[in-house]
């Protein structure tokens, strides 16, 4: 851990250099062990330890973790302002690039075969998120906890009741049953 | 008067993003059951074709895959559309994790933390395969899409290979297959 000790020394500038190159070059997902590579590894901003507690901070609380954690680690490294710098470096660059490329698209868009290609990186894409929702189940292997899961998936996928609802009765009583069960890991 | 329609729509939007933003335990794989539901089923402001190609584009597209947010916003009211929706989104939960990240020093070890995480994880796990399933149900392809998906799950599952080349993969086999059909 001595390796590992924090500098400090971040500028809101350093930040929003970092924070723009992860945001314009991650393609398909992965950008949270990016962000320990740069802020951990390389740069030693932060120790393993606070990284790992905001990591789960941010996934307990709702919105996209990777967001989240920026928020998250910009408040710690540079309060409000390395907040604000590092949220719109990762996000703003994106999202005017993302409606570029979908003006794009609306050119080729009666081209046949573009559908039909974007139906084959929509059905892998989903692949990717039922191989997270593996992953994050076999985790939580037990009875109870599965049959929560199964029951938002029906309300939620099969009856198509609005999520809100679905999370608001299933958040209390899954909260319960962890409660309940002594804890193992 | 498209002036107050175009209001309407960005106001739906806000009211329909702000609330979802604040229940995305789990982040985006999470919601986009619920997007599906209220943009194509709801409101009928979006296909089902609409829907698969806008969810298609932003995965191939850099940065994170919640900016399926902002094309929708930018579908359904153009660029103030963008706008509402993204930070109609972004908004909530981004002041409820400012607020946290300045307690969460103080409760580094509490046990509670490790029970909330495990009390939610259910929750996102149903909600990630809703969304996988209302994707699919959503795509043309029918069983090749639910076969598709699978194999990718399956690969990635045993090898962690780089995301964006599966993706390519999966456009590139689509195309080929394009003129068979």
């Amino acid at each position: 851990m001595t390796t590992n000790e924090p500098s400090r020394s971040v500028s809101l500038r350093d930040l929003a250099n970092i924070y723009f190159w992860i945001g314009v070059s991650s393609f398909g997902g992965g950008l949270v062990s990016w962000v320990h590579r740069e802020a951990v590894e390389r740069r030693k901003w932060l120790r393993d330890q606070e990284f790992l507690s905001g990591l789960a901070l941010s996934q307990i609380l709702p919105g996209p973790t990777m967001v989240n954690m920026t928020i998250y680690l910009g408040i710690q490294m540079r309060g409000a302002a390395g907040a604000m710098v590092s949220w719109s470096s990762l996000v703003l660059p994106p999202s005017v690039a993302i409606v570029l490329i979908y003006l794009l698209y609306l050119q080729v868009q009666g081209v046949g075969v573009v559908h039909f290609a974007l139906d084959g990186v929509a059905a892998t894409a989903v692949g990717l998120n039922i191989a997270t929702g593996i992953r994050v189940a076999r985790r939580s292997r037990n009875v109870p906890a599965l049959i929560v899961a199964a029951g938002v998936f029906v309300a939620v996928a099969l009856l198509r009741w609005p999520m809100l609802w679905v999370v608001i009765g299933a958040a209390p009583i899954s909260l319960a049953l962890a409660w309940r069960r002594k804890p193992s890991a | 008067m498209p002036d107050a329609d175009l209001l309407d729509r960005v106001l739906e939007l806000i009211r329909m993003f702000a609330p979802l933003s604040l229940v995305a335990f789990g982040g985006g794989p999470t919601i986009v059951a619920e997007i599906e539901r209220q943009t194509v089923t709801v409101h009928g402001w979006l296909t089902h074709r609409d829907f698969i190609d806008i969810f298609a584009i932003s995965r191939v597209a850099p940065g994170p895959g919640i900016l399926l947010i902002t094309l929708i916003g930018w579908k359904v009211a153009g660029l103030l559309g963008a706008i509402a929706a993204s930070f109609a989104f972004y908004i909530p939960s981004g002041l409820l994790v400012s607020g946290a990240a300045l307690l969460w020093r103080r409760h580094r070890t509490a046990a509670w933390r490790d029970k909330v995480e495990r009390g939610l994880a259910p929750i996102a796990i149903g909600l990630i395969f809703a969304g996988a399933y209302s994707v699919l149900r959503a795509t043309q392809g029918g069983l090749l899409a639910f076969a598709t998906a699978a194999v990718a799950a399956a690969v990635l599952i045993w090898r962690p290979i780089n995301p964006f080349v599966l993706l390519l993969g999966g456009a590139v086999i689509y195309a080929a297959a394009f003129p068979l059909l």
